[in-house]
């Protein structure tokens, strides 16, 4: 009930904690170690048990509370904010972290209207400041980052962009887990979901894949990214799109990497035919090794490229997945 | 602006932003340059198109909102000239000082005083990538919002509105008033405006009106921006034939363990 509380929104996706999730328990305590205060996981959603017992598990969660009510499944922002809304009341925290997911992004304005609080979305960073929280982002497209600094002493909201910190571990004891009661209004029932089609089982591991190879533009017209998924299936990685794509409607969103797609960190991100326009770069050059197959050799993507091929498209993706499969065979 | 009863008055949150692709960094300095172009966000061209398609569909007016400095009159001159029908500046020269939730009481407030039902805009912008005025503007009507919009259909107070949502495509249902945040500009291409447009939109008229509150920022402060470096030395082929580039990949691949 302090007011050095860090509060975690525990998100879940498919019965799964979302890697993020890991991600902000690290972010988390650091901070709570700073102000001296407790890191608190809140899992809202229905039937959610087994998940808080996961992050109950993590090394550096000192409390889970469930805010176990149907209304919270499947996701609508309206439910979530309501539910996220009581556990803001109910801890006071000093903080308040929340992946920035598309569902993250999707409640944690709303939460923030609602309880006159400011909001710093897509956090690569967290410090504290003489008692104030500092969080860092990226903004035009990328290109620069700035920091931003809460200046009054009420709850700080931030969404954390996924790879920005590591994860945190399995630790030795599990935290203790209780119920909480949260009040969902009946004004945040107004939306129902009708109808919900799982398209591409890959799209769902993008942002926990370890190596991903993305389409662009360049690639000229749909069909094309037969291209990449060949490329993609003898590498065992996950296929991305550029957003260019994606507004185009060859690719469905859940692919798009970017601002406002999905922030990725894999090991290996290789770019057929994408320019690397800054709200590309932005949501990929986290990545460990970028390599780009892109025509135009002025284009950005060769700046952050560990390895880069001038050239065209059509011959050299063919060519490399030809040879990584002889390779593998 | 007055409403005909049964009519669907849309209004679309548009913003005037610098074009993200002629940034420059000063390699001295590392501060960006957000140079003199000046565009309508991308999403909110979306937005508009859409607002147009359904007007066109289902009948009702267009009405194009941003909060901004006087030279956003373009972005709003564009929109009239791809088919919205009315526009409305309001004057607040120092936009990008005003945290969001200020600009979203800012914009709700001008909102109020119409008869809208249905308020679109994009989904994020290109500058700050908030992405927060929407789901705000929303909260603070009282309304129901729902992001990442592909398409509308309207069936008397009944929208149906498709999303792209994380891994599945989704048919949401819910019920006028409601806030949209548009996603992809798919189902309804992007309207760029023609020179007969461009004569129209000059004849019609843009409502200059005065913030109704006070925008503040008092509770973040920002840092100047500075340039993100990434000091990458790759290794970057250039004329070699494709089969030949295409081997050095793959042994690069191996090399670094990455197959």
């Amino acid at each position: 009930m302090s007011s050095s509380t860090i509060l975690v929104i525990g998100e879940h996706h498919n019965g799964r904690i979302r890697p993020v999730g890991l991600e902000l328990i690290t972010a988390a305590r650091r901070l709570a170690d700073e102000t001296s205060g407790e890191v608190v996981i809140a899992v809202p959603g229905s039937g959610v048990a087994g998940i808080a017992s996961e992050f109950a598990a993590i090394q550096g969660v000192d409390r889970v509370v469930v805010a176990d009510r149907d209304a919270l499944a499947p996701f609508l922002p309206g439910p979530w904010t309501s539910a996220v809304t009581s556990l803001i009341w109910l801890f006071r925290p000093f903080a308040v972290l929340i992946p920035a997911s598309i569902t993250g992004r999707d409640y944690a304005p709303r939460v923030a209207a609602r309880l006159d609080l400011a909001l710093v979305p897509d956090a690569i960073d967290l410090s504290l400041d003489e008692g104030h929280l500092v969080a860092n982002r990226a903004v035009l497209g990328g290109r620069v980052q700035t920091s931003v600094r809460f200046t009054d002493t009420a709850a700080a909201m931030v969404t954390v962009a996924p790879g920005a910190f590591s994860r945190a571990e399995p630790g030795v004891s599990a935290a203790p887990i209780d119920a909480i009661d949260v009040s969902i209004k009946a004004d945040d029932l107004r939306v129902s979901l009708v109808e919900k089609s799982e398209h591409r089982a890959g799209a769902k591991g993008l942002t926990s894949a370890e190596r991903i190879v993305s389409g662009g533009r360049g690639l000229g017209q749909a069909e094309n990214f037969a291209l990449v998924e060949d490329l993609a299936e003898v590498l065992g990685a996950a296929v991305g799109a550029s957003g260019a794509t994606v507004g185009a409607g060859w690719r469905s969103h859940s692919d798009q990497v970017g601002s406002t797609g999905h922030t990725v960190s894999p090991k290996l991100y290789l770019a057929v035919g994408i320019s690397g326009a800054p709200q590309h770069l932005v949501g990929m050059s986290g990545s460990d090794y970028i390599v780009a197959i892109n025509r135009d050799p002025d284009a950005p993507i060769f700046k952050v490229a560990s390895f880069g091929i001038v050239g065209d498209l059509f011959e050299v993706v063919p060519a490399l997945t030809r040879q990584l499969k002889a390779m593998a065979e | 602006m007055s409403k005909l009863s049964g009519q669907l008055d849309i209004a679309v949150i548009v913003k005037q932003v610098p074009d993200i692709n002629s940034i420059t960094v000063d390699p001295v300095t590392h501060r960006p340059d957000l140079g003199s172009e000046r565009v309508m966000n991308t999403y909110d061209a979306y937005a508009v198109g859409e607002a147009i398609g359904i007007k066109e569909r289902f009948g009702g007016t267009v009405t194009v909102i941003t909060a901004g400095p006087s030279s956003a009159r373009e972005v709003l001159l564009r929109a009239l000239a791809t088919g919205a029908d009315e526009a409305v500046l309001i004057d607040l020269p120092n936009h990008n000082d005003i945290d969001s939730l200020s600009t979203a009481r800012i914009l709700a407030a001008e909102i109020r005083k119409h008869g809208f039902e249905l308020i679109l805009a994009g989904q994020s912008t290109d500058d700050y990538e908030m992405g927060q005025v929407g789901p705000q503007v929303a909260e603070l009507l009282g309304w129901p919002h729902v992001s990442l919009v592909t398409h509308v259909e309207v069936e008397g107070r009944t929208l149906t509105v498709n999303r792209d949502a994380e891994a599945s495509k989704e048919v949401v249902e819910t019920s006028l008033p409601a806030v949209l945040m548009v996603l992809s500009g798919r189902d309804r291409p992007q309207k760029f405006p023609t020179l007969r447009g461009m004569m129209a939109a000059k004849k019609k008229t843009i409502a200059v009106v005065e913030p109704g509150l006070n925008g503040q920022s008092r509770r973040l402060e920002w840092s100047d921006p500075v340039a993100i470096e990434r000091d990458v030395k790759g290794t970057i082929l250039k004329d070699v034939p494709a089969e030949q580039a295409a081997a050095e990949l793959a042994a690069w691949l191996r090399e670094q363990k990455l197959v």
